[in-house]
C-alpha cells in the first residue's frame, strides 16, 4: 500500500532536512544550557562576593567596638586603627569590583544607594575620635556603635537589593 | 611649571593617619601643609597617588583635601589643577566628595 502524496512530501522533507534540523536543535539546546550555566556561575560568584563583604563588615564592626572602647590610644589601639583602615580598604576594593561589573540603567540606579551607604558608614566610623588621642565619652559609645551597626546593615541590605535586581529582577 | 607628582606611600607615609598635627606625625593637616599646598603653589598641576598606603580614615582625607578649600582654593580651580590617582575608584570619589562638601559648606557651591 503506497503513501498518499502529502505523507510522501513530509517523508522527503524529513529525509532531506532531518539531519541539519537535528543539529540546529542540538546547538540551540547547547546554547541555552550554556547560558543558564553561565548565569548560575555569575550568580554564585556575585553571591560569594557579597558574602565576603558581609564577613568583613562584621569583623570591622567588632574592631570598631574594641577601638572605641579603648581607654587610651596605646599601641594596641594604634594597631586596631590600622586593622580598621585595612578592612575598609578591602571593602572598598571588593565594592569597586562589584560596581564596575554592573551595567544597565536600573542597576546603575542601585549602585548609587550602595555607594552612599558605604560612604555614610565610612564617614561615621572613621571621623571625630578615630586616630586621635581623645577617647569617645562613655555616654556616646552606645549610640555611636548602634549607628555604626545601622549604617553597616544599610550597606549590606543595599548590596542584597542589587543582587535581587540583577538576577531575579525584583 | 609642570605636573608635580606626590605619592602618599613614597613621599609621606605608608600609614597616613589622623586629622591634626596633634594626632600624630602622619596627619592630614601635615600632608596638606607640607606637601599639597607647596606643590599647588609651585606647579600648575599636581597629581596625588593614593595607592600603596595601608588605608585611609575619613579624618585624614577630609583634612588633607577638604582642607584645601578651607585654605582658599576653589572647587573649579582644584578640578583643573589637582589630579587624584588610585586603583580604587572609591578613594578618588571620596577625595572629590570631601572637596565638594567643603566647597558647599564654604561657598554654597
Amino acid at each position: 500500500m503506497g503513501l498518499d502524496p502529502e505523507s510522501m512530501m513530509l517523508a522527503e522533507l524529513i529525509k532531506d532536512y532531518g539531519p541539519p534540523v537535528a543539529w540546529i536543535v542540538a546547538i540551540i539546546g547547547l546554547y541555552f544550557n550554556n547560558r543558564s550555566a553561565n548565569t548560575r556561575e555569575k550568580r554564585k560568584e556575585f553571591r560569594s562576593e557579597i558574602d565576603a563583604i558581609e564577613k568583613i563588615v562584621k569583623d570591622l564592626l567588632g574592631k570598631l567596638n574594641t577601638y572605641n572602647r579603648s581607654k587610651t590610644r596605646d599601641d594596641a589601639a594604634k594597631q586596631t586603627e590600622v586593622e580598621i583602615k585595612v578592612l575598609f580598604r578591602e571593602i572598598d576594593m571588593k565594592w569597586d569590583r562589584l560596581a564596575r561589573r554592573q551595567s544597565g540603567g536600573e542597576l546603575r540606579l542601585l549602585i548609587a544607594p550602595c555607594a552612599n551607604c558605604l560612604e555614610q558608614f565610612f564617614d561615621h566610623a572613621t571621623d571625630k575620635y578615630f586616630e586621635t588621642d581623645d577617647r569617645m565619652p562613655e555616654d556616646e559609645l552606645g549610640t555611636h556603635h548602634q549607628q555604626n551597626y545601622i549604617l553597616a546593615m544599610m550597606f549590606t541590605e543595599a548590596l542584597h537589593s542589587l543582587f535581587l535586581k540583577k538576577f531575579d529582577g525584583i | 611649571m609642570q605636573n608635580h607628582m606626590i605619592s602618599v606611600l613614597n613621599n609621606f607615609s605608608s600609614n597616613p593617619s589622623g586629622r591634626y598635627y596633634t594626632d600624630g606625625p602622619n596627619s592630614g593637616e601635615r600632608f596638606r601643609n607640607e606637601l599639597l599646598l607647596p606643590a599647588l603653589k609651585g606647579n600648575t598641576e599636581v597629581t596625588v597617588d593614593l595607592d600603596g598606603a595601608l588605608g585611609y580614615g575619613s579624618s585624614f582625607l577630609e583634612e588633607a583635601f577638604g582642607g584645601l578649600v578651607r585654605a582658599g582654593y576653589k572647587l573649579a580651580e582644584l578640578k583643573g589643577r589637582l589630579h587624584v590617582h588610585s586603583k580604587i575608584a572609591t578613594y578618588r570619589n571620596r577625595v572629590w566628595r570631601y572637596i565638594e562638601e567643603e566647597s558647599i559648606r564654604r561657598y554654597g557651591a
